[in-house]
């Protein structure tokens, strides 16, 4: 099921328990990593550091990250990701508690595919999660898929 | 009376006779002759005036003429007075030298040869003359000297009443580096007295880092240019330094330059102060920035914790709990959404006190039947008579305007939920010129003795329970209308409506945009 992935960029635990809450509410039943910190989320993207040896071709269908992260914040995650070949292509969602303009506007410069405000109330929380699988997961065609060899 | 081409001629003699043929002769040289009887009296006419000549009778009874004459030499005045005696044909050697030796210059022997005589006292005469024409000449030579000496202290008199009274620092410096003459209110500035000043090279008293563009300012100057609008510090006696604003013009020929200084360390200091503000307020803006973007990224995080983990636990351990379990956390997650909703009208309420206004042209009339349309599809259930007057216009954000009414008629929609017959009204009336725009409604209103807290962020004259609401949506509105230059009141009275008026500025205030903090 490799292209049923998804990338849970988030490093708030409580977010990530109620995040993978409401994808199981909706019945989204994708393989779910999670990524803690900017830094591991790249490294498992393209398999280095504790991901070293992970197959680099198995790209996650989407990507669910936050902004404000530890060490790489997620608009420095996005602007690597997007440079290289190997992920530019990959579905970004923003998935953040913020909605300040210039939070919204680099997401954008940087290529987000969609920038999701997460509300307070879990019962709308569980219903975007639900339309955001609805529309990534089935509905969107993915990427196809990227070249062999890595250009970095 | 002595005029210029007149002498005195001075005639001794005891003889009436001897002196009216002395007269006689002499008459046509036309000068002036006094005659006197005796040494005595010639003595006391040499005290009033002035003679060129004195013709001495040898012989005189009391007083003889060399005995006169010895007196005359006596005198400072008459020391050198030219003297001819008169003589009886005398030829004895002891008379003569007797004679020339108290000075006479000449002798005349009687009988009187008239030319001779006159040619003799015409010598004299002539003698006088030159010596007065050239006295004259000299005299005024001296005066027009002294004249001129005169105009020149006058006018260095003037300068210097000028120099003395100039608040600004005068000076003269010399090409040496040293500072020749100052102005007293140097003094009164720097505390340092003129010979305190002048005792030493005037770089020691510049700024030390002002010194360097000093010493090339004057280098500049010694090569002729001058200078305009120069800046440095000079040291004051309590060490403080004082900003001088400098004009200079270098002056060759004395080797000395000529400057003037305005003191302007007032200026700089407020220059300074500005900045500081300036850099506080950005600094306090920045702050405020990170501030509420670390509200806006952290603060409602937990909230959701506590929101999603009630559900959890009503969705989950619904077996567990009773009706007032199940209460309990209704009220949990009602308080967080709540919560939720106060930090988002406050991050909104910054937010438009933050934003760059961009003025345009606003058709109030269609935002407000679009809030309109908005509100009545949110509660369709609702019967409420909106009144939109038509053509109403207004210059201003139109992002901020659609949030100034989306709070006013939000709240009136709000505060005429408990009547049967609402009724809102947007609308504009000409005061004085000035458009004001009102909202009204015929909800609760409420007592004008509360009206100064309507507009303060958090503030709520209802309760919670009877209207909703966290209290910043006037506040923000009084932000916005303020950053437009423009006003808001309110009046109303309990259970007879509410209108709320705001005017704005004439296309809002000059230099909103470079004031970001700005508003109230």
């Amino acid at each position: 099921m490799e292209n049923r992935l998804i990338l849970l960029v988030e490093d708030n635990p409580d977010d990530v328990a109620l995040t993978l809450r409401a994808l199981k509410k909706n019945h989204i039943l994708n393989d779910v990593v999670v990524a803690r910190d900017g830094k591991e989320a790249l490294d498992f993207l393209f398999a280095q550091g504790e991901h070293t040896g992970r197959d680099a071709s198995i790209v996650p269908q989407l990507i669910l990250l936050d902004l404000k992260l530890p060490k790489l914040d997620g608009i420095e995650v996005l602007r690597q990701l997007r440079q290289d070949e190997r992920t530019k292509l990959l579905p970004v969602v923003i998935l953040t508690t913020s909605d300040e303009e210039k939070d919204v506007r680099s997401a954008y410069a940087l290529h987000t595919n969609s920038y999701i405000r997460k509300p307070v109330d879990f019962a709308q929380f569980t219903l975007s999660v639900q339309h955001l699988g609805l529309y990534w997961l089935s509905l969107n065609l993915p990427p196809p898929k990227p070249p062999l060899t890595p250009n970095t | 009376m002595e005029t210029e081409d007149t002498v005195n001629i001075l005639l001794v003699d005891d003889d009436p006779t001897k002196r009216l043929v002395l007269r006689t002769i002499l008459a046509d040289l036309r000068q002036n002759l006094v005659e006197v009887h005796s040494g005595k009296e010639a003595l006391r006419a040499l005290l009033n005036q002035d003679f060129a000549v004195v013709l001495l009778d040898v012989r005189m009874p009391v007083m003889d003429g060399f005995e006169t004459a010895a007196m005359m030499r006596q005198r400072e005045k008459s020391a050198h007075l030219p003297i001819i005696f008169v003589t009886a044909g005398d030829h004895s050697d002891t008379h003569v030298s007797r004679g020339y030796s108290l000075g006479a210059v000449d002798y005349i022997y009687t009988p009187i040869v008239p030319e001779i005589l006159r040619a003799k006292v015409a010598v004299f005469v002539e003698l006088k003359r030159q010596g007065e024409r050239l006295r004259r000449l000299e005299l005024r030579e001296h005066e027009r000297k002294l004249s001129e000496a005169r105009d020149r202290l006058e006018a260095e008199a003037k300068r210097n009443r000028f120099f003395t009274l100039s608040l600004d620092l005068l000076c003269i410096a010399g090409f040496d580096g040293y500072f020749k003459q100052l102005s007293p209110s140097w003094e009164i500035t720097l505390g340092l007295t003129p010979e305190e000043l002048k005792a030493r090279p005037f770089l020691e008293f510049v700024h030390p880092e002002d010194r360097e563009a000093t010493r090339n300012e004057t280098s500049k100057l010694v090569d002729g240019s001058c200078t305009v609008s120069f800046e440095n510090r000079y040291r004051s006696k309590d060490g403080s330094y004082r900003w001088m604003l400098w004009t200079a013009a270098p002056y060759r020929q004395e080797q000395l330059i000529y400057g003037a200084a305005h003191d302007i360390t007032e200026r700089k200091q407020a220059e300074r102060a500005l900045a500081d503000r300036e850099s506080m307020l950005a600094a306090a803006y920045r702050e405020m920035e990170t501030f509420s973007y670390s509200v806006s990224h952290d603060l409602r995080a937990p909230l959701r914790s506590i929101d999603g983990f009630s559900q959890a636990l009503q969705e989950d351990c619904a077996d567990k709990l009773d009706e007032s379990g199940r209460h309990y956390l209704e009220r949990i997650r009602a308080a967080a959404q709540h919560m939720g909703q106060l930090i988002d009208d406050l991050l909104h309420l910054s937010r438009v006190t933050r934003q760059e206004l961009r003025m345009e042209a606003v058709d109030l009339s269609a935002l407000a039947q679009k809030i309109a349309l908005e509100l009545r599809e949110r509660e369709p259930g609702r019967r409420v008579e909106m009144a939109v007057a038509e053509q109403v216009k207004g210059a201003g954000d139109s992002h901020l305007l659609t949030a100034v009414l989306e709070n006013l008629l939000g709240n009136a929609w709000k505060f005429t939920g408990k009547k049967d017959e609402a009724k809102i009204e947007f609308g504009m009336r000409a005061d004085g010129g000035r458009p004001v725009y009102f909202v009204r409604d015929n909800g609760a209103g409420f007592d004008m003795k509360y009206a100064d807290k309507l507009f303060g962020a958090f503030q709520r004259l209802h309760a919670a329970s009877d209207f909703p609401g966290t209290g910043v949506g006037l506040a923000t509105v009084q932000r916005v209308v303020q950053r437009h230059g423009g006003k808001v009141w309110a009046e109303s009275a309990v259970g007879q409506g509410a209108t709320i008026y705001f005017t704005l500025g004439e296309g809002g205030r000059n230099g909103e945009q470079a004031d970001p903090a700005g508003g109230g």
